[in-house]
């Protein structure tokens, strides 16, 4: 009686203990998103009374080419990312390992677009980079090159903002690989060195198989993020040219702040959101399994 | 028990921190903290300007107003965000007294809501409809009510380098024929034809879009459609898009680089003779003074766009007012908010904050008197430009500046002008895909009333 009592007791311990970060999750994560997927079926200008309008707001952004134009440079953008950054992030990665002293340095100068704010980083590009005036662009102009910004370009500019993007992600991702490539075992790496395995050998039966819980969890978390991504597009077009770069994140926000339409603004949430939650749902399952196995 | 005890302490911690942050934003908002001494304080939000900007602002507007009186305290706050904000905090009910926004299609979201107060009281008080520009007194009113009031009017026209123009020996154009002869030859003298970008604003796009519909076609084109009376996609219409088109293809606006450049890249390059031209609003006068200095001062000059239409009565500017201001429904000093919005429908005010930001704050004034050549540096010259834009515009010669008279929706439709230009959209779909929109803003009040321009002969 008294051992079930102080199972009671610690039970309730434990969830008071928890309830001020379940109770600012629940303030800042589930009622957001619920109030978000509720817009989303309201006409709402975002100050007003919501006003149910069903699907109405869902067929909108549907019948609307700038949505479908956003959802595919979402697709293009993270299907670039799967695989650039990620290719770079573990060349580098590999190359680093064996590297004895210079290991850090090169792992922190990796490092520096990562943890500068996008600010920065777009403000570098648009202006050394892609101005035509006192840029690297303008230099090459008044070299006598014909050249421009890949950003003035209907075809080119969704690559020029995905290129600023991986320059700023791709050190970020070398750490995190470089950092599970430390964790495998050494004797399975001598063995495999004494046994004659070549370079790509011990990469590809030694160092994977070990890493792949990392790489299966940044591959979802790239997806997630490539479907948020908004800052980089904000800052270097606006998504433009003509809504050449335009995402799903920025289609969301001029529809809400400019053109006062918070519902249908919504919408384009909640679509982002399925995506992002089907990405999650995969890790969840991938993990599952992987420890069921 | 004593990790109960210990765990029901923590618990308490958190919230009372928590309580804490409420009340210290609470505070932040200041409507019954007395942070400067006893005084009742009254918050005004502003965009991010530059920093000798807003030190100019803060003097002329804020350190004079606060000097003035002692009873309540005027606090000025620079937002880069401020467009977002504005609109979030009144949903909370919440926000400054006197209230930002871009341009009166904001204003009438917010009167919808109950969101700022009618100011007709404080019109008839101060005398604000005798002495402001009637179109854009117009435009600040929803059913007949005054909502807001301009900060300023910008209106179209051509800014160019007096001493470029000079080593060539081009005359100032008048005509359509004359400015496209000497962009053709500027271009194949390796310049650029104008210059203009939209790099880090697209509403950029707006002030192009609107110099060239309004002068490729009559101004009562664009009245008529905004009324409601005809469609936008009408055969005037497309034909004048259809020119613009033409125009930014042929370099134009900025030849490739028109996503690259930001309007200060734009005057810097006209000051350092990289093109003849600039055509822009009266408001990038505030980015010439940046690069227009010294030796260079004198060099630049502006003028009128020319029409194609020559029945026309002109010339004729498409007016605009960057930005203006309402008061809040949750202020309780409504009184003293509209004093302070009455300081600055002054010429005084004009001319003090012309001295040190040309180009933003011409004060829409039916009559201004000061003579511009007593104003040093390019706000003289900004005066003169002002000046002479206000008497043809009280003789019914202007044409509706987008961002000024278009409702949000219709704006952003609008906006996409930029994919004619690249090719995606034909005039005529462009024009539809406004239409689509239009239609239903204009049914919920959201359209500005206008004042109707005066028609060819």
């Amino acid at each position: 009686m008294s051992d079930r009592k102080s199972k009671r007791e610690r039970k309730t311990g434990y969830y008071l203990l928890a309830a001020p970060a379940i109770l600012l999750s629940l303030s800042v994560v589930l009622i957001p998103a619920v109030t978000t997927i509720y817009a989303s079926f309201t006409e709402w200008n975002g100050m007003g009374e919501m006003k149910w309008i069903g699907l109405q707001n869902f067929k909108d952004i549907l019948g609307d080419p700038i949505f479908m134009t956003s959802l595919k440079n979402n697709f293009r953008w993270t299907l670039i990312f799967l695989i650039v950054p990620v290719t770079i992030g573990m060349v580098a990665a590999v190359l680093l390992i064996n590297m004895k002293k210079t290991k850090n340095m090169f792992q922190t100068f990796y490092l520096i677009p990562y943890i500068l704010a996008p600010s920065t980083n777009a403000v570098i590009w648009l202006n050394i980079m892609f101005s035509p005036n006192a840029g690297v662009i303008g230099y090459l102009k008044d070299l006598g090159l014909d050249i421009s910004s890949p950003l003035g370009n209907m075809s080119s500019a969704l690559y020029g903002v995905v290129g600023v993007d991986i320059w700023h992600y791709w050190g970020f991702l070398t750490v995190i690989y470089l950092a599970a490539l430390r964790q495998t075992p050494i004797d399975q790496i001598e063995s495999a060195r004494v046994e004659g395995g070549n370079a790509w050998q011990i990469y590809r039966y030694i160092y994977l198989p070990n890493i792949m819980p990392t790489v299966k969890l940044m591959f979802v978390m790239i997806v997630i993020y490539s479907f948020l991504s908004f800052d980089y597009v904000y800052l270097l077009t606006g998504g433009g040219p003509a809504h050449a770069t335009e995402l799903l994140s920025t289609f969301a926000y001029s529809t809400a702040f400019s053109a006062f339409k918070f519902g249908r603004s919504a919408a384009v949430s909640v679509v982002m959101g399925i995506f992002g939650s089907v990405a999650a749902f995969c890790y969840v399952w991938i993990s599952r399994k992987d420890v069921a196995e | 028990m004593k990790r109960r005890v210990l765990s029901l302490v923590l618990a308490l911690c958190m919230a009372v921190g928590m309580a804490g942050c409420g009340s210290s934003e609470k505070e932040k908002s200041g409507k019954s903290a007395s942070a400067e001494g006893d005084r009742k304080q009254i918050t005004m939000w502003f965009w991010g300007c530059a920093t000798p900007y807003q030190e100019h602002m803060q003097k002329v507007l804020v350190d004079s107003y606060n000097e003035s009186q002692e009873e309540y305290w005027l606090t000025l706050e620079f937002r880069n965000t401020v467009d977002k904000d504005i609109p979030v905090a009144l949903a909370a009910d919440s926000g400054p007294d006197i209230v930002y926004a871009s341009g009166p299609s904001y204003v009438s979201t917010y009167v919808q809501e109950g969101k700022v107060i009618s100011l007709d009281k404080y019109a008839e008080q101060y005398g604000w409809k005798d002495r402001m520009l009637g179109i854009l007194y117009d435009a600040c009113t929803v059913d007949g009510s005054l909502y807001s009031i301009p900060n300023s009017i910008s209106v179209g026209g051509i800014f160019y380098n007096k001493a470029l123009f000079e080593e060539k020996g081009w005359e100032v154009p008048s005509t359509v024929d004359e400015l496209t002869a000497i962009m053709d030859e500027a271009i194949k003298d390796g310049l650029y034809g104008s210059l203009a970008g939209n790099k880090g604003w697209k509403p950029c796009n707006d002030n192009f879009s609107s110099l060239m519909v309004s002068h490729f076609t009559y101004p009562s084109v664009m009245y008529d459609c905004l009324s409601g009376k005809t469609p936008f996609n009408n055969p005037e219409m497309a034909g004048a898009v259809e020119l613009s088109k033409e125009w930014y293809e042929k370099g134009y606006l900025g030849g490739s680089d028109y996503t690259d450049l930001d309007s200060q890249e734009c005057m810097q390059m006209l000051s350092e003779k990289k093109s003849p031209f600039v055509l822009a609003p009266t408001l990038y006068f505030q980015f010439a003074g940046q690069f227009f200095t010294g030796d260079l001062e004198d060099d630049l000059g502006f003028v009128p766009f020319p029409s194609l239409q020559s029945d026309q009565p002109s010339p004729v500017y498409d007016v605009a007012t960057p930005c203006n201001f309402s008061i809040s429904a949750n202020t309780p000093y409504a009184d003293e908010c509209a004093k302070i919005l009455d300081t600055m429908l002054t010429e005084d005010f004009l001319v003090e904050m012309t001295k040190g930001w040309p180009g933003y704050w011409a004060t829409p004034l039916k009559e201004i008197t000061v003579d511009e050549s007593s104003i040093e540096g390019l706000g003289g010259e900004f005066i003169g430009a002002v000046k002479e834009a206000c008497t043809a515009i009280d003789n019914g010669q202007f044409s509706f500046h987008p961002t000024t008279f278009m409702p949000p929706e219709t704006q952003e439709k609008w906006r996409d002008i930029d994919m004619v230009w690249q090719g995606v959209m034909t005039p005529e779909e462009f024009l539809d895909s406004v239409d689509a929109v239009f239609p239903a803003e204009l049914e919920k009040n959201l359209v500005s009333p206008l004042a109707e321009p005066a028609r060819a002969k």
